[in-house]
């Protein structure tokens, strides 16, 4: 279907036919071509109104209009395209024109790398605009000036000091969103989930800031098209390659080495490639004591190829693999491992319709040795993830567009093996019976503009899960709590027998209604079901850390979370407020019994309970986006509580009650300040504050036999002391301009510049006849750092 | 080049900054005490030996609080198997109230089942789950590695043995142990005023035992039906050249007291790192049985037992007279724990 040009871009062009005509009149005469085409963002692969196509060495142009659409008669020939538009880096492509030419061009956001800002938006007044609740983005250029533990550039680190985003503890792994857990979290890179997301332990994440070009954090509303979680999706994307010849890019931190290479390695293909390699060892060893004789290694690396196949179809693939291992002296190695390859195509069915297709592997696998004499043995679990993917994109108009695919999960995992390591070894092998399980899903979402003041964003999306053979499935007395003296049967399945099938709608809907220009007021609901479950009894996630889908006695967990907000922009878009308040209601939720044994049992779910949580907050924040000092203010209060619901009073956690979550924790302030300094210098400080996380005090001690022993009667009944930290960053940027290819930018960080020791645990150490509580603080000192990253 | 080797001269600096800057630390704190409601503790233990049973009933205190362990008087108790027999308890008051049985015919009997109950002064009764006694395997071997690196005394070494056993764990799965052990340790006195006439440095011998401090504990989860080699049991102090009298036991207890002792173990490991698990009480085999809900700390445990003793000579350590000296080293005359001192060149009191 052909748009009608619109008549000021049909007077332009025979504008420029008269004066081309003036120019070339009296030379021979020329064969002249239309060429015409869409420009669109790079990143969102919406429309980009207003682009200036010319042909300079010419003089012939063109204006996209608002589907993005061009065209433009052009002589015979060869020439050089240049593509711009306000916002957007130039692009030039060069075409040879003998015939009747398609020209697609996407167009790349121009990151503000002279010009910081923190968490930017799609455009400067999209937070009022768009019919979107509770996202995030982040800006990855910002991430290497901002002042971080070690200077390690993070990308959860600092997605930590939004609002709604907290943690259990300094150096925990995983984050946790609105009172959801870290397991609830669908983290994404180009549509792979990521499962483990440290390295270290939980002190770094391991996707190289360097690699990526857009994270995105969904906190409340997130699309149909995304699944399997309850609580938040993290959705990143690598970098595409530039088009234009080869980059580089690195750096050097105290803790690791890293380095990409970025640009053009074939006709139509480009590629981004790359990793980061630690050394942890020699930071290890200052530490006090016992600690020091640890052994700590790890890297991650990337490759992303993209290729256009033709001006409709484009391929590419992601492949990355992240490797930790962490080994306690003569004792126990830990190794842990993501791998994953996302494979996608891209094709233009029309202008109004284009499909994704993507194919997906993502597999995590973890090592435990113990090095014991007679003793040595192998413990692996892991679990692999492959995902086929459609996804169509239907834009009718402007005002109204429609998403709607599907998706097919295979699960395969192998929740436990283990194996004598070595020929004096008294170990026997045991393998848990490996788990398979299918998660399908179909979903539509449209997006309307009625009208300016009103928008509204309704998707529906159904999921199904079966647990397949082969399997042998124990059954238990009723009345009993499950134990494995109350198996009273075992039920084998067959290789790809159905076991136990789950699923249902999971509607989400955002209404947004502007109340005038700068103020408006959304409204959202958004249901998810989780149908996979990361086992772990722990206060914070752990890489030993197992997953585990639903069975018959672990039901899928669903969430429903209301939230409403209210923003409102002033001074021209250089302010920007907003006030979101959520509810989220938890259902089968996995909780442990006490003393639980988690690894290698054979029946999980003996040492398993269901609890149900609640999650309310309101988040507050104001960001200030230019100026001499600008930077963002965020104030949360959130709470996150569990039960566990049994009918039998021996397995009872906190008398049935609702207890406090392991993050808990209500008061979060952030407050982030950035001030360019000239000639380059940037300045930018961030003060934390939150509450302490729930902890388990002792109730009593007593004595029996030579042994004294603490008695904890009550889960999480009491707190931590709060948290703070002050953090500041001086950070060197040489360019001299944005077109500037070669620079580098040095960053000096002091992390936790006042030195507070704030408490990451407080536990109960014995020895002999004392128990006394002591207080551990990671990082209990400031922490100075400086890391050099460089482009060229 | 040389802008990039100065600013790794100046990254080098700042390394070192750092290396003097990061410290994690470990720091006592105060937190808020609770004086919750104390709650009866149970220690029972039921073996198939021939002396009496003994049962502590105490209360459980405020953690700062133990020094004053309020035990339980006046309470009645009694042992019963599943076939009707059973034996009661008499109070013995020093040094502080506990309970001892008095059916000398009444000893555990490998496959039987036996049940304890208690009833409290105020009336209030609490009972054991039934429990079997377990056959136990017999100690195979013993061996002992000098070690003088592993324990210390008030932040001084303390030299001694480390000792280990070899047992063949039985083909049925589900068997637990538990290794408790003593030694006889050969003491001096410090210088005192010699008798006239005789050599000029004066010292009286005497044994003292030291029971094991460590609670030590293994399955057979993971090893089922193989042997367990060098499985560590004790360390066995040496204070003078001379010979130690050991004896290692070895009990069969039953899955609920091995997780109970487990528990207890993994709660002293407790670092405070990501790898801790969330603290909970730990539950034994004894409770109310008018409220399921209400259990007594502790545990009533029933074991078979199997015991092998040996003599170390530490004349014999190689190097030992550069190590400890002929006269023994400066602890010589610290208290003796379980208050057995036998003042005699002698072999201790039924060795």
């Amino acid at each position: 279907m052909q748009l009608p040009l619109p008549k000021i871009q049909s007077f332009y062009l025979f504008f420029l036919f008269v004066f081309l005509l003036i120019d070339y009149g009296y030379s021979a005469p020329l064969a002249w071509h239309k060429v015409e085409g869409y420009i669109t963002d790079n990143d969102t692969k919406k429309p980009i109104a207003g682009a200036n196509i010319s042909i300079r060495a010419i003089g012939v142009g063109a204006f996209s209009d608002s589907t993005g659409y061009f065209v433009m008669r052009v002589p015979q020939g060869r020439y050089d395209v240049f593509i711009t538009s306000v916002g957007y880096k130039l692009k030039v492509r060069n075409i040879e024109v003998k015939d009747k030419i398609r020209l697609d061009v996407e167009l790349n956001v121009e990151v503000k790398q002279l010009e910081e800002v923190i968490v930017t938006g799609k455009t400067a007044d999209h937070n009022v605009k768009e019919a979107q609740v509770g996202n995030i983005q982040l800006d990855i250029a910002q991430l290497q000036k901002t002042p971080i533990v070690l200077g390690e550039p993070d990308i959860i680190k600092t997605l930590i000091l939004q609002p709604g985003v907290n943690t259990v503890g300094e150096g925990a792994g995983g984050f946790n969103v609105r009172g959801g857990r870290a397991d609830q979290n669908l983290v994404l890179i180009d549509g792979a989930p990521i499962f483990n997301t440290s390295h270290l332990l939980g002190f770094f994440s391991n996707v190289s800031p360097d690699a990526v070009q857009e994270v995105n954090l969904y906190k409340g509303h997130i699309s149909p098209q995304y699944g399997g979680r309850v609580s938040a999706l993290l959705d990143m994307k690598s970098k595409n390659g530039n088009e234009e010849g080869m980059s580089y890019t690195g750096g050097i931190s105290p803790m690791s080495l890293r380095l990409f290479a970025d640009g053009k390695v074939a006709k139509n293909l480009t590629m981004v490639a790359g990793g980061r390699v630690a050394y942890p060892n020699w930071i290890i060893n200052l530490l006090p004591g016992e600690f020091n004789q640890n052994k700590a290694f790890f890297y991650d690396a990337s490759l992303k190829l993209n290729y256009k196949l033709n001006e409709k179809n484009r391929l590419s693939l992601f492949v990355y693999r992240s490797f930790d291992n962490f080994k306690f002296p003569e004792d126990t190695l830990y190794r842990w491992n993501n791998d994953i390859a996302s494979f996608q195509w891209r094709s233009a069915l029309s202008k109004k319709i284009s499909v994704n297709f993507s194919a997906i592997h993502s597999g995590y696998k973890y090592n435990i040795e113990g090095l014991k004499p007679f003793l040595e043995f192998v413990t692996t679990s892991s679990i692999q993830h492959r995902e086929l993917k459609l996804d169509f994109s239907y834009l009718p108009s402007e005002k109204f567009t429609v998403d709607f695919g599907g998706s097919t999960i295979w699960y395969s995992l192998s929740p436990a093996s283990r194996k004598p390591n070595g020929g004096e070894s008294s170990i026997n092998p045991l393998t848990l019976q490996n788990e398979r399980a299918r998660e399908s899903a179909f979903y539509a979402n449209t997006n309307w503009e009625v009208a300016d003041w009103l928008s509204l964003q309704v998707g529906l999306r159904y999921s199904y899960f079966s647990q397949v053979g082969q399997k042998d499935i124990f059954s238990y007395q009723e009345g009993q709590p499950k134990s494995l003296q109350t198996i009273i049967d075992t039920v084998s399945y067959q290789k790809g027998e159905n076991i136990v099938n789950y699923g249902g709608l999971e509607p989400r809907a955002v209404l947004r209604i502007g109340l005038d220009d700068f103020n408006a007021l959304k409204i959202s609901y958004n249901r998810s079901r989780q149908y996979l479950h990361l086992i772990s009894n722990t206060t914070a996630i752990t890489p030993v850390d197992f997953w585990k889908v639903s069975d018959q006695y672990i039901p899928p967990q669903l969430s429903s979370q209301y939230s409403i907000g209210f923003y409102r922009n002033f001074k021209e878009n250089e302010y920007e407020a907003s006030v979101e308040g959520y509810y989220k209601d938890l259902q089968n939720l996995v909780e442990y019994k006490n003393n639980a044994v988690l690894l290698l049992n054979p029946a999980i779910e003996t040492d398993i309970l269901r609890a149900v949580g609640r999650a309310y907050g309101v988040e507050l924040s104001i960001k200030k986006n230019k100026g001499k000092i600008y930077g963002q203010a965020s104030y949360t209060y959130s709470r996150s509580l569990v039960a566990v619901q049994t009918s039998f009073s021996q397995e009872q956690i906190n008398e049935g009650e609702y207890f406090p979550s392991n993050f808990d924790r209500p008061h979060n302030l952030n407050i982030t300040a950035i001030v360019p300094l000239g000639i380059g210098w940037t300045f930018t400080s961030n003060f934390t504050y939150s509450t302490g996380r729930p902890a388990t005090y002792p109730d009593g001690l007593y004595r029996l036999e030579n042994a004294l022993i603490v008695d904890f009667a009550f889960r999480n009944r009491d707190r931590i002391p709060d948290y703070h930290r002050l953090d500041i960053s001086f950070s060197k940027d040489t360019r001299r301009s944005r077109e500037q290819k070669r620079y580098h930018v040095w960053n000096v960080a002091f992390y936790n510049l006042y030195g507070r020791r704030n408490p990451y645990s407080i536990f109960i150490a014995q020895s002999g006849a004392v128990a006394r509580p002591y207080r551990l603080s990671v990082f209990g000192t400031v922490i100075p750092s400086v890391t050099w990253n460089f482009h060229f | 080049m040389t802008r990039i080797l100065m600013n790794m001269n100046y990254l080098i600096l700042i390394f070192l900054l750092l290396l003097l800057g990061l410290s994690a630390c470990v720091e006592p704190v105060g937190i808020p005490l609770r004086s919750g409601s104390q709650r009866l503790v149970v220690e029972g233990i039921f073996t198939n030996e021939a002396e009496p049973c003994t049962v502590k009933l105490s209360y459980s205190q405020d953690i700062n609080a133990l020094k004053n362990i309020t035990y339980v008087s006046n309470a009645k108790i009694r042992i019963t198997d599943d076939r009707g027999n059973h034996t009661d308890f008499r109070e013995v008051s020093t040094p502080f109230p506990y309970y001892l049985s008095t059916n000398r015919q009444f000893v555990g009997v490998i496959g039987r089942t036996y049940t304890l109950s208690i009833e409290l002064p105020d009336g209030k009764k609490f009972v054991s789950r039934p429990e079997t006694m377990q056959s136990v395997p017999s100690i195979d071997n013993i061996s002992v590695e000098f070690d003088n690196s592993t324990k210390s005394f008030n932040g001084n070494k303390l030299f001694g043995y480390k000792v280990y056993l070899d047992t063949q764990d039985p083909i049925e799965t589900g068997n637990y142990y538990r290794w408790s052990a003593y030694t006889y340790a050969f003491k001096q006195t410090r210088l005192k005023p010699c008798a006239a006439f005789s050599p000029p440095i004066c010292r009286d011998y005497y044994w003292c035992r030291e029971n094991e401090q460590d609670i030590i504990i293994g399955s057979d989860v993971g090893l089922n039906g193989n042997p367990i080699k060098k499985q560590y049991v004790h360390f066995s102090p040496v204070y003078i050249l001379g010979q130690s009298y050991v004896e290692v036991r070895q009990q069969a207890i039953s899955r609920e007291i091995y997780q109970y002792w487990k528990n207890y173990i993994d709660q002293t490991l407790r670092t405070g790192s990501i790898f801790d698990p969330i603290p909970s009480t730990i539950v034994g085999n004894v409770y109310n049985p008018n409220n399921p809900n209400e259990f007594a700390l502790g545990y009533f445990s029933v074991a078979s037992v199997s015991v092998k003793r040996f003599i170390i000579n530490s004349i014999d350590m190689p190097n030992g007279r550069n190590l400890i000296g002929t006269y023994g080293n400066k602890y010589d005359s610290s208290p003796c724990p379980e208050g057995t001192i036998v003042y005699t060149n002698n072999p201790p009191p039924g060795w």
